[in-house]
């Protein structure tokens, strides 16, 4: 019985970074491909789309207040006559650009911590597991809105809050990526070749502990976008004028009953962009299972 | 009683992580900018007002002397007072905790009877119509902002139907469930995006282990099969997962009490981050904390009872 009982580890093959990042195969991987490119349709409207429509997000026109959605204003107008399709499509940009901010912060801060506490240990990896515990006690919109709140409401108050507490998800992946790379002989052969340090580091530690964490960025950034929206849904986030699809959905809320275009469309947006972002979480996971 | 040790460990790992909680909402008054005393009376108090609360919470005292202060308040089950609302933190928490906690454990039912039957269609018909039809739906289910969908519901089925109340959490428990239904279906379909791929993987793995096929081969009808020995081996760690996630159903729970006005600690704590109330979030953030904590104690204790294999 014992000799069959081999280390799982030792038998799986090694995941390279060159299966999760590598060109899309559409034939292969059918639901990547709709991601991707709706993600790309998405931000192709966002950016370029105001400039086909050609009215400004913010022009106010009092002949055409709360009209329904029409040939003219295809997402209608609201309380101020504003184009709610032109609103919608530049909303999109200062959302994905959150989204994508968000997780690439988290990212960096958390496989850089990571890599460290894993790396050198002792003390130093204590302190930084207390505090990935401490941090994962809380709920994380909870202890987001706390430090907004402390901080006063805006972006930046947001950014903030994910600076100090995203991190802790991608420092606790890398920190076990890095515990099992330590011992893998690629690793101890880098170390007795004499490379310096930083070599290591760069050359040898980071490619091979940096996999989980990218794979779980992807399927973070639909969080990261209603995080986003969420926050300025409850209107601790990006503040009026300023188009941004949780906010609009909250200015849209008193008139649900009435004028349902205005919470409408900018959650469809969401979801939208949601769907194409979880698509891509997917996509990308499933790369690291080999296409089991 | 061979787990007593490993509980006693677990309770004790509990404690020093509950110390940490409260460093941080300690820290959390203490990172106000300018003059917390100034902060916490709000902008209309008279500088003797600030002077009396200045005194009363010893900020003239070292940041040591005020966290040792803290940890004796708290101990004494004392969370300060809210200089804004001019009520004691304790009996506004005593107050709004109920609505908070029958959300959450109504939400993570539904998940459960809308998860457990989903997981297992996608996992028996695996990689077939339903499976694919089920992944489509958690995809949507995902991307779903729970503030827009609770917002359609409030307008359609609350609203212009009037099949269900607008708000509110109701009066005593079988009304309280009527009028938390629309809520608690919200916050279940954002949960279950997150819980239906895990009990998915969890019921495969069940359905290839060895006491099923001996359970088939002996002649045992599929359903006799699912309900006896899948179902019975799978719920365990469905209830884990559920009691995993908690942490992320208490979090999302604070927008659904704010689209469904409910006067949960959720919907507090957003209206007191916009009236600067800054004790009552602190007070909120530390009682969200410990909730995270009990639950996950719980489950880990539930775990090391239920199955004598799990090392906790």
């Amino acid at each position: 019985m014992s000799t069959l009982q081999v280390d799982r580890r030792m038998t799986r093959p090694r995941l390279r970074l060159a299966t999760v990042i590598r060109p899309l195969r559409g034939h292969e991987e059918p639901l990547l491909w709709i991601g991707v490119t709706l993600l790309v349709v998405i931000v192709l409207i966002a950016f370029v789309g105001p400039i086909i429509v050609g009215t400004s997000s913010t022009a106010q026109n009092y002949n055409a207040i709360l009209q329904a959605p029409s040939a003219a204003h295809p997402f209608g107008t609201d309380q101020y006559g504003r184009d709610m399709l032109v609103r919608t499509m530049v909303a999109g940009r200062l959302d994905l650009a959150i989204a994508f901010g968000l997780v690439a912060i988290s990212l960096t801060i958390g496989t850089a911590i990571g890599m460290v506490a894993g790396w050198f240990g002792g003390w130093l990896d204590g302190v930084v597991g207390r505090v990935i515990d401490v941090a994962l006690a809380f709920p994380f919109l909870v202890l987001v809105i706390a430090i907004v709140g402390v901080r006063g409401p805006g972006v930046g108050s947001l950014f903030v809050a994910v600076w100090f507490t995203g991190w802790v998800f991608y420092a606790r992946l890398t920190r076990g990526e890095v515990l099992v790379a330590r011992g893998q002989d690629y690793m101890r052969a880098a170390v007795a070749s004499g490379f310096s340090r930083r070599r290591v580091f760069v050359r040898h530690l980071l490619p091979n502990v940096v996999i989980q964490p990218l794979v779980y960025a992807s399927s973070d950034l639909v969080y990261a976008l209603l995080l986003g929206a969420s926050v300025s849904f409850l209107g601790l986030g990006v503040q009026p004028p300023t188009p941004e699809w949780g906010q609009m959905v909250f200015e849209g809320a008193t008139f649900i009953t009435t004028q349902w275009w205005l919470a409408f469309f900018p959650g469809m947006a969401i979801v939208v962009t949601g769907v194409a972002f979880s698509l891509i979480g997917d996509g990308i996971a499933d790369r690291t299972r080999g296409g089991r | 009683m061979r787990f007593l040790p490993l509980i006693c460990r677990r309770i004790a790992g509990s404690v020093l992580v509950l110390l940490g909680i409260t460093i941080v909402t300690f820290g959390l008054v203490h990172s106000l900018p300018g003059d917390p005393a100034r902060a916490l009376a709000g902008v209309q108090a008279s500088p003797r007002a600030v002077a009396a609360i200045r005194a009363q919470l010893g900020l003239n005292d070292s940041l040591i002397a005020q966290y040792l202060r803290y940890l004796s308040d708290l101990a004494h089950g004392n969370l300060g007072h809210s200089y804004i609302l001019g009520t004691s933190i304790n009996s506004l928490i005593v107050a709004r905790l109920p609505s908070t906690v029958l959300l959450v454990a109504y939400a993570a039912v539904l998940a459960l009877l809308i998860g457990i039957p989903l997981a297992t269609i996608a996992a028996v018909r695996r990689n077939r119509a339903a499976d694919h039809l089920t992944r489509g739906f958690l995809v949507i289910a995902l991307g779903m902002p729970s503030f827009w969908l609770g917002l359609l519901l409030v307008a359609y089925p609350a609203l212009k139907w009037g099949l269900f109340p607008s708000g509110g959490s109701g009066r005593g428990f079988v009304n309280g469930l009527y009028h938390l239904f629309l809520p608690a279906l919200t916050l279940s379909l954002t949960f279950l995006a997150v819980t239906v791929r895990s009990l998915r993987a969890s019921l495969i793995d069940v359905l290839s282990a060895e006491y099923v096929w001996m359970a088939r081969l002996k002649g045992i009808s599929t359903w006799r099969v699912y309900t006896r020995h899948v179902m019975r081996n799978a719920l365990r760690p469905a209830l884990t997962i559920v009691g995993l996630n908690v942490s992320y159903l208490l979090g999302a729970s604070v927008v659904v009490e704010t689209v469904f006005a409910i006067n949960g600690i959720g919907n507090t704590l957003v209206q007191a981050v916009t009236q600067r109330d800054y004790l009552v979030v602190q007070g909120i953030a530390l009682v969200f904390g410990a909730l995270v904590l009990v639950v996950t104690l719980a489950v880990d204790v539930a775990q090391a009872a239920l199955d004598p294999r799990a090392t906790v």
